[in-house]
């Protein structure tokens, strides 16, 4: 009897370890994007850099701030693995903003990559939001409510105001600002497990902003973009195609 | 031993009351009901967790200078109780360094129920409204990292949103939460033309021919019972809106040029000036651009063409009067609740 009942306990204490191990996914990672910020061929950086686009406009940025949210990493057949509470501030005067780290990755091959440069229209009509998202970032529209998905500031003698300031937002009409990113990993797939790198290098050409493969945007022509219009739709269109994949580690 | 007696039970009911007395307290919350006739809210701050210490949080904010640059102005200075929280003072108010705001500050009051906010209905929910004020140059100038800055670096604040968030560091969403909780429960449906609604109270015979002359010319816009539609028209003020095309402003179509939301008349006697930008003193003016000072334009609201106006009698503007005064809530304007609090 006494046999029996401890045979029993060790069975329930096995049954146990044995599901609270499984519950534990220890396959899961965190998984790394850097975002490397270039001007053509050049590195990025704000101030005291000066950068030419096609145009000819010479340009020095003091400002570059834009909203990455909605990251869902893709494999092929199935849904994918999509971050939760996903909204990123990347702000270039601060260098920890380029590196976006996403928790808890479902353990998978992931065939690319997947997110919304701005913040999706029901965060824009949901009142007071916190985080990425707090409007003490001054990526907030307080007279016609709204995120600003891309801010770019600076000076460019081109400019007849000396400088430029484009605001580029709107979530929703034929003007909006959102635009979703896809960017496929060829080959290069991102293996994620834990002990990998897990780890994804994406480039973002800001010459893109000015120079688009539909609209050309030049200082000297427009200096100031607050507004949601046709004009910052086109300069929305070209920051989509700031965004290139790179390579992976793993 | 009688005597004895006595003097027990009054001491019981000394400390029966004074163990009430925290109970009283909540004599300064109103909570949040929706009045009789009345649709449901927009906003109900209940559902977005007001509690009385988040009402009293909320109210202490909106009477408080540290929201302003300098803190020098309040929420209060432009939106008084006594104007039924309009300005009641000035035409067009005026916040940090004595600068002057282009539009009248409008009333505050039954604000759970409104769609959208401002006179171009540009903001688009009550939690981020007080971001514009706040932020606004000449209104209160400060910014919202500075305003969370201060209210961290306070004596008292951080204590009082601990209470209700039960979080160390204050954060602008706590901050604009419980100014949406006080600002959404001022409320008011307690006016003469309520409980004549509730058959409470009787109209006299101009008050009568006030409400049959509404019906006929006011209420498709100035609809009861908030005595809005929240529709956006142009009244025909002026031929041109260079200075403030209003609903334009936000959309960017010239469809919406010289548009305005169309405002509450409820309290009207007493949140005066009138308009957009506050160019009426009183409401015989209002009436008399009615009947005969409407000007045309592109966008003029077509209730209003042909631009001569209403045809309406002196008797018919007294008449009209008195039943928008039908719409004044005493009770409203002196409510406790919606008093500052030290």
């Amino acid at each position: 009897m006494k046999k029996q009942s401890y045979l029993f306990i060790m069975l329930l204490l096995s049954a146990s370890v044995y599901f609270t191990s499984c519950s534990n996914d220890p396959e899961n990672a965190d998984v790394t994007i850097e975002l490397e910020h270039m001007f053509g061929s050049s590195g990025f950086n704000l101030n005291n850099e000066t950068y030419t686009n096609a145009s000819g406009d010479s340009l020095e940025f003091t400002t570059l701030k834009y909203y990455i949210s909605n990251i869902r990493l893709l494999k092929t057949g199935g849904e994918g693995w999509s971050e939760t509470e996903s909204y990123h501030l990347v702000d270039l005067s601060s260098a920890a903003t380029t590196t976006i780290t996403l928790s808890d990755v479902e353990a998978a091959e992931y065939t690319g990559i997947q997110f919304l440069i701005g913040v999706d229209s029901a965060r824009n009509v949901s009142g007071a939001q916190t985080g990425a998202l707090d409007p003490a970032n001054n990526m907030f529209w307080s007279w016609n409510t709204g995120y600003i998905f891309l801010k770019a500031e600076g000076n460019s003698p081109q400019s007849s105001s000396g400088s430029f300031a484009y605001h580029i937002g709107g979530f929703q009409g034929a003007n909006a600002g959102l635009r979703w990113i896809t960017l496929d990993f060829g080959a290069n797939t991102l293996i994620v497990q834990e002990g990998n790198e897990n780890m994804s290098h994406l480039s973002v050409d800001v010459k893109k902003l000015f120079d688009g493969s539909t609209y050309t945007l030049s200082t000297s022509l427009v200096n100031n973009q607050m507004m949601v219009s046709t004009t910052s739709s086109s300069i929305a269109d070209n920051y989509a195609e700031m965004f290139a994949f790179d390579h992976n580690h793993n | 031993m009688q005597q004895h007696r006595l003097i027990f039970l009054f001491l019981l009911l000394v400390s029966i009351l004074a163990g009430c007395s925290p109970e009283d307290q909540t004599g300064y919350y109103p909570g949040f009901d929706v009045p009789q006739g009345f649709p449901q809210p927009v906003y109900n701050p209940l559902n977005s967790g007001m509690t009385e210490k988040g009402y009293a949080l909320g109210k202490k904010l909106f009477y408080d200078p540290i929201l302003s640059q300098g803190n020098v102005v309040s929420c209060e200075d432009c939106h008084k109780q006594w104007s039924a929280f309009a300005d009641g003072t000035h035409p067009l108010s005026h916040g940090v360094d004595n600068q002057f705001g282009a539009r009248n500050a409008p009333p505050v009051f039954n604000l759970a129920w409104s769609p959208y906010f401002m006179w171009d209905g540009g903001i688009n929910h009550i939690e981020v409204m007080p971001v514009a004020p706040i932020t606004n140059e000449v209104e209160m100038g400060e910014t919202i990292a500075g305003v969370v800055q201060k209210l961290n670096a306070d004596d008292e604040y951080p204590a009082l949103f601990a209470e209700v968030f039960g979080t160390t560091e204050i954060t602008s969403q706590q901050m604009l939460k419980s100014l949406a909780w006080f600002l959404t429960s001022i409320v008011s449906a307690d006016a003469k033309y309520d409980r004549y609604m509730a058959g409470q109270e009787s109209f006299n015979a101009e008050e009568l021919a006030g409400l049959e002359l509404f019906g006929q010319l006011c209420a498709d816009c100035h609809t009861p019972p908030l005595f809005t539609n929240y529709s956006f028209r142009n009244n025909g003020l002026d031929a041109v809106y260079d200075s403030d095309s209003g609903r334009a402003h936000v959309t960017g179509m010239h469809s919406d040029v010289g548009k305005f939301k169309v405002p509450t008349l409820r309290n009207a006697e007493y949140s005066g000036y009138y308009m957009h930008d506050g160019r009426f003193n009183t409401l015989e003016e209002v009436m008399n651009h009615y009947q005969g000072g409407i000007v045309s334009s592109a966008t003029l609201d077509t209730a209003l063409i042909p631009s001569t106006g209403f045809a309406l009698s002196e008797t018919d503007k007294q008449n009209l009067i008195a039943f928008i005064k039908t719409l004044s809530d005493i009770n409203f304007i002196q409510n406790e609740a919606y008093h500052k609090e030290n």
